[in-house]
C-alpha cells in the first residue's frame, strides 16, 4: 500500500517539479535500469542516484524533500542524500512490517 | 556557523585585503560585477576556499556549472573542494535553470537548507540567471528582503556575481547595486597585445577604501591587486641618511659624479647603441657585487650567456644574479610588479635594468613613463640604487620621464671621417642631483678591462 501511494505521489511531484521532467526521468530510468519510477519503492537509493546524475545532488534534494512532505515525513535540514533515502527506506519498510 | 568570531571576512589575498581594508564586512552582501573573463568566480571561489582553510563555513549556489565541473575546475587551481564537502566546510548548490513559478521551491528548499547549514559565507553565481528567471522587481525583493535579512540575521556574507555583457556598463537590472552593501566592479580592456584588469570598489560600507580604483591580474591563488608604490621618507629610503656612496667600477666617473652613486638614487645612462651602455652597466655591477652587494641586472636585450660572455671579455669579476627578459606585452604595473618580485626575492641592493628601450616597445609613451615612475618609487623607497639604459635620442617624446632620475650619465660617439681613424666615445654626467659633478665631456675608450675615461 505504501509503495503505492509513493509512487503516484513521485509521479504527482516529478510533474510539479518542472515542465519534463517527469519526461526525463522516466526515460533514463528506462533506458539505465529497465525500470520506471517504480524503482523508488524498490530501490530508493538507485532513483536517488538517478536524479542526482541527470538534475544534480541539488535538484534531487529538492525532489525527496516535496516528496517527503507530501508523504507527512518530517524533512530535517541541511538536506543530505544519506538522510532522504533513510526516510524513504523506513516509509517503505513500514508497509513490509505491516504486512 | 563556525566559532571564528570576527566582523570582517578577510579575502585571504593580501593585496585585495590591504585594499579593503581588512576585508568584507560580516552581514553583507557584496555584488561583484564584470564582463565574462575578469575572473569574478574565480575570486569569489578563492574567497571562499582561503576561508574554509581557516575553519568558516561556505556554499556556493551555482546555476552555471554542475558539481562535477565546478569540483575539477577548482581543483586545477589547488582547491579540493570534495575535502571541504568531507570535513563539513563545503556545500554545492547545482540550481537549474527554471522558469519563475518552478523556481519557488528550490529557492525554499535552498533557503531552508542555508539556514540549517548556516554557513559563514554563500556565492550566488549568478544573480543575474536568478534576475532574469524571477524578472527584475521580484530579484530586487529577493535580493533586499530575503537575501540581504538572511544574511544579517545570520551574520553571513553573501557575494552576488552578476554578468555584464560585453560591452554594456550597466550591472543587471540597474539595482542590484543599490542593495548590496559592497559593489565592485570587475573590467576589463586591451592596451595592444596587453590585457588590463581593473577593479572598481564602488562602495563598501563599513570599510575604509583609500583608492577605488586597481588593476589586477589573474593567478591561481585568485587575483593579485597591484598596490601602487608609495614613495615614503622611512628608515630604507637613503634620503633620510648622510650620503652614502656606491662605485661604478670607474674611478674617474666616480669622481665626474662627485664621490659615486648616491645610494637609493636613479641614473640613467642614456646613449645611441654601441655607445657602452651596457659596458658600463656590468662595470658597476661587477664592481658592487666585488664589494659585497646584493647585484639584480635584468636584461631585456641579451641572453644571460651573452652578458656572461661580455663580462668575460671585459675581465670583470664580480658575481652577480643576471636575469635575462623577454619584453613581452604587459601593462605598466605588470612591468613594476614583475620588477618588484624580481627585486624582493634577490634582496637585491643595486638594481640594474638594460634597457628601458626594449621595454617601451610594447608600451604607449605615457604607459612606459608610469611603468618607469612606478618603478622608481619603488626602488627610491626601499634604498635600492638603480640604473637603467636608455636612448633618449631615438625616443624624443619620452624626455619627461628622464626628469625623474637623479643622475643622467650620457654617452655617445663620433663617427670617425678619415679612413683609418677610430671611433671617439665621450662621456658627459648631465645631471647629479644632490652632488657637485664634474659637467665637463671626456673621452674614453672600451678596453679589455673595461672603460677608461681620459
Amino acid at each position: 500500500m505504501e509503495k503505492d501511494i509513493l509512487v503516484k505521489t513521485t509521479n504527482e511531484v516529478l510533474q510539479r517539479l518542472g515542465p519534463y521532467f517527469k519526461e526525463a526521468v522516466e526515460a533514463y530510468l528506462r533506458t539505465k535500469y529497465d525500470a520506471g519510477v517504480e524503482l523508488i519503492g524498490d530501490d530508493p537509493e538507485e532513483f536517488y542516484s538517478a536524479l542526482e546524475s541527470l538534475f544534480g545532488e541539488f535538484t534531487a534534494n529538492v525532489f525527496f524533500s516535496r516528496l517527503l512532505s507530501e508523504l507527512g515525513i518530517s524533512v530535517h535540514y541541511p538536506l543530505t542524500g544519506t538522510s532522504i533515502v533513510e526516510s524513504i527506506k523506513s516509509y517503505v519498510n513500514t508497509e513490509d512490517k505491516t504486512d | 556557523m563556525s566559532e571564528v568570531g570576527e566582523d570582517v571576512i578577510p579575502s585571504g589575498i593580501e593585496s585585495l585585503d590591504k585594499a579593503l581594508s581588512g576585508g568584507f564586512p560580516r552581514g553583507s552582501t557584496i555584488l561583484i560585477a564584470g564582463n565574462p573573463g575578469t575572473g569574478k568566480t574565480h575570486l569569489c571561489v578563492h574567497i571562499l576556499y582561503n576561508n574554509m582553510r581557516r575553519g568558516l563555513k561556505g556554499a556556493y549556489v551555482s546555476f552555471a556549472e554542475n558539481k562535477g565541473a565546478f569540483y575539477e575546475n577548482a581543483k586545477h587551481s589547488g582547491m579540493d573542494l570534495r575535502e571541504m564537502e568531507e570535513k563539513g566546510l563545503f556545500k554545492f548548490y547545482d540550481m537549474l535553470t527554471l522558469s519563475g513559478e518552478n523556481l519557488g521551491e528550490f529557492i525554499r528548499v535552498l533557503i531552508e537548507d542555508l539556514v540549517a547549514y548556516k554557513p559563514d559565507i554563500v556565492i550566488f553565481d549568478s544573480i543575474t540567471v536568478i534576475g532574469q528567471m524571477l524578472g527584475g522587481t521580484t530579484l530586487r525583493s529577493f535580493i533586499h528582503s530575503v537575501i540581504s535579512r538572511l544574511v544579517s540575521a545570520l551574520n553571513m556574507t553573501a557575494f552576488l556575481i552578476s554578468e555584464v555583457p560585453y560591452g554594456e556598463k550597466r550591472v543587471g537590472f540597474g539595482m542590484e547595486e543599490f542593495v548590496a552593501d559592497g559593489v565592485i566592479i570587475m573590467e576589463m580592456e586591451m592596451m595592444r597585445e596587453a590585457t588590463r584588469r581593473y577593479m572598481k570598489i564602488m562602495k563598501m560600507r563599513g570599510r575604509k577604501i583609500k583608492r577605488a580604483t586597481y588593476e589586477y591580474t589573474i593567478t591561481n591563488e585568485g587575483i593579485e591587486v597591484f598596490l601602487l608604490p608609495e614613495l615614503r621618507f622611512d628608515g630604507q629610503s637613503s634620503w633620510g641618511r648622510e650620503f652614502q656612496y656606491v662605485p661604478t667600477g670607474n674611478e674617474k666617473l666616480d669622481e665626474m659624479l662627485g664621490g659615486g652613486l648616491l645610494r637609493g638614487s636613479v641614473t640613467l645612462i642614456d646613449g645611441p647603441p654601441g655607445s657602452g651602455k651596457t659596458v658600463l652597466s656590468l662595470s658597476i655591477a661587477s664592481k658592487n657585487a666585488l664589494e659585497g652587494r646584493k647585484v639584480l641586472y635584468i636584461t631585456f636585450e641579451e641572453s644571460t650567456a651573452q652578458i656572461e660572455m661580455t663580462k668575460k671579455r671585459l675581465s670583470l669579476k664580480g658575481d652577480f644574479k643576471v636575469i635575462a627578459l623577454v619584453p613581452e606585452a604587459g601593462t605598466p604595473i605588470e612591468y613594476y610588479d614583475m620588477i618588484r618580485k624580481l627585486v624582493s626575492e634577490e634582496n637585491a641592493e643595486i638594481l640594474i635594468i638594460d634597457s628601458l628601450s626594449a621595454m617601451e616597445t610594447n608600451m604607449h609613451p605615457e604607459e612606459f613613463q608610469r611603468a618607469v615612475r612606478y618603478i622608481e618609487l619603488f626602488t627610491k623607497g626601499r634604498g635600492i640604487t638603480t640604473v637603467m639604459t636608455y636612448n633618449l635620442s631615438l625616443n624624443k617624446n619620452n624626455s619627461g620621464f628622464s626628469v625623474m632620475a637623479d643622475n643622467v650619465i650620457l654617452l655617445s660617439y663620433i663617427l670617425p671621417k678619415n679612413p683609418g681613424d677610430t671611433l671617439k666615445r665621450t662621456i658627459i654626467i648631465l645631471k647629479s642631483r644632490r652632488t657637485m659633478n664634474d659637467d665637463r665631456l671626456h673621452e674614453f675608450v672600451i678596453t679589455s678591462e673595461g672603460i677608461k675615461i681620459k
